[in-house]
């Protein structure tokens, strides 16, 4: 580990990850023994690594995994999903799963197709559809916190994006911790956002974690794997450059550099599902299934499906 | 070096069905700057163990590269 002047045998480096994660946990006040946990699991190396951690150090953390019914021709949502339901199982941890399909009644690749938000972007159809589902079971389960996998590459690349393009709002809200809100959001927090993506790597296969090593099919040619590479560029010629720039933001953030928005101010709850939003009305995730429930009609020639009818329905 | 060039003695690194052949005698790490593939963005495999790279290549050797970068735009 370049960055750190560290080099650790493998016993060591399995120590090391728990008792950093642990420490961050602390630092950055994330969330305490006692209180409910749920962990976004994807199947991927960064959520499955977390979730070994965090059962390592007794947090009973559940996961929670939602099948976007992403094929691919390459059967992407069945191996996520059996990979994660292998860790479940495994560790006798309980894994909640929430069917995108059968919940809502369409597909995230159907979802692209019929939304004008996912033309030719489904990323962006699911980001809103994750974040919505994530927020709705934590706060519908009695989870006090939602966990994420993010490592540092994820947070030092969207932190990248976001000051090329000057978003300052983004920028205020890009935090190891953003709190709950009154409105309805609850915590949400990233325990590994200090780890490099090659140490999470490492840790999930030294640890013999069995993760889906392929990527989603959709993510090829996104902005923030371009960025990725781009700042592994400069980590190659410069060891710790990621770290430096995501540390020395959070210290500038902490300072008041970017201050942003109260957390609560704007927010509201959507009228239909009552979901906090920062739209009048109905919610991002509300407004794009009326759309899919819209062209749905369309094409039947007046019949509506009635399971993408009840999709925003609580 | 250009991948699948034959030079020897030699070693494999793999990555997703694509072999490189690098030259033996230098470390993993120089030895993906070789072929142009960035250190930092993988892991080496070899004989189903993680090596740091720092290790010295040897001839014969076949390496398997994991990719560490993932995410998409949402």
């Amino acid at each position: 580990m370049r960055q750190h002047k560290l080099a650790l045998c493998c016993e060591h480096f399995l120590q090391w990850v728990p008792e950093q994660t642990e420490r961050f946990i602390q630092k950055y006040k994330m969330f305490a023994r006692d209180e409910r946990v749920l962990l976004a699991v994807s199947g991927g190396k960064d959520s499955l690594a977390l979730w070994d951690i965090l059962l390592r150090l007794g947090f009973a953390a559940d996961g929670l995994y939602i099948e976007l019914g992403i094929d691919g021709d390459m059967q992407y949502g069945q191996r996520s999903q059996a990979c994660a339901r292998k860790f479940a199982d495994a560790h006798g941890a309980h894994l909640i799963t929430v069917d995108v399909h059968r919940k809502y009644g369409a597909t995230i690749p159907e979802l692209a197709q019929l939304t004008r938000r996912g033309k030719d972007k489904p990323c962006s159809v699911c980001g809103v559809s994750k974040r919505y589902i994530m927020n709705y079971v934590a706060r519908e389960g009695g989870y006090a916190v939602l966990l994420t996998g993010h490592n540092l590459d994820d947070e030092a690349a969207v932190l990248f994006q976001n000051t090329l393009h000057w978003q300052t709002g983004y920028l205020a809200r890009q935090a190891p911790v953003l709190p709950a809100t009154d409105a309805g959001f609850v915590r949400k927090v990233k325990p590994l956002c200090r780890f490099y993506e090659r140490e999470t790597a490492a840790y999930a296969l030294l640890r013999g974690i069995d993760y889906l090593y392929a990527e989603c099919p959709f993510s090829v040619g996104a902005n923030t794997i371009y960025y990725k590479e781009l700042l592994g560029r400069l980590e190659a010629e410069r060891p710790g450059s990621k770290l430096q720039f995501y540390l020395s933001f959070l210290q500038a953030r902490e300072d008041g550099y970017f201050a942003g928005a109260k957390d609560d101010e704007g927010l509201r709850s959507c009228e239909r599902c009552g979901q906090p939003t920062t739209a009048p009305g109905s919610c991002a995730f509300c407004r794009m299934w009326a759309a899919v429930r819209e062209r749905k009609r369309e094409s039947r020639g007046g019949s509506e499906n009635p399971v993408v009818t009840q999709a925003c329905g609580r | 070096m250009e991948p699948g060039k034959d030079i020897a003695p030699n070693a494999v690194f793999e990555l997703r069905g694509k072999e490189y052949r690098v030259a033996a005698g230098q470390t993993v790490r120089a030895s993906l700057q070789a072929v142009d593939l960035n250190p930092e963005l993988y892991l080496c495999v070899l004989c189903g163990e993680l090596v740091t790279d720092d290790r010295i290549v040897e001839a014969g050797e076949s390496y398997r590269l994991v990719a560490v970068v993932s995410g998409g735009d949402n």
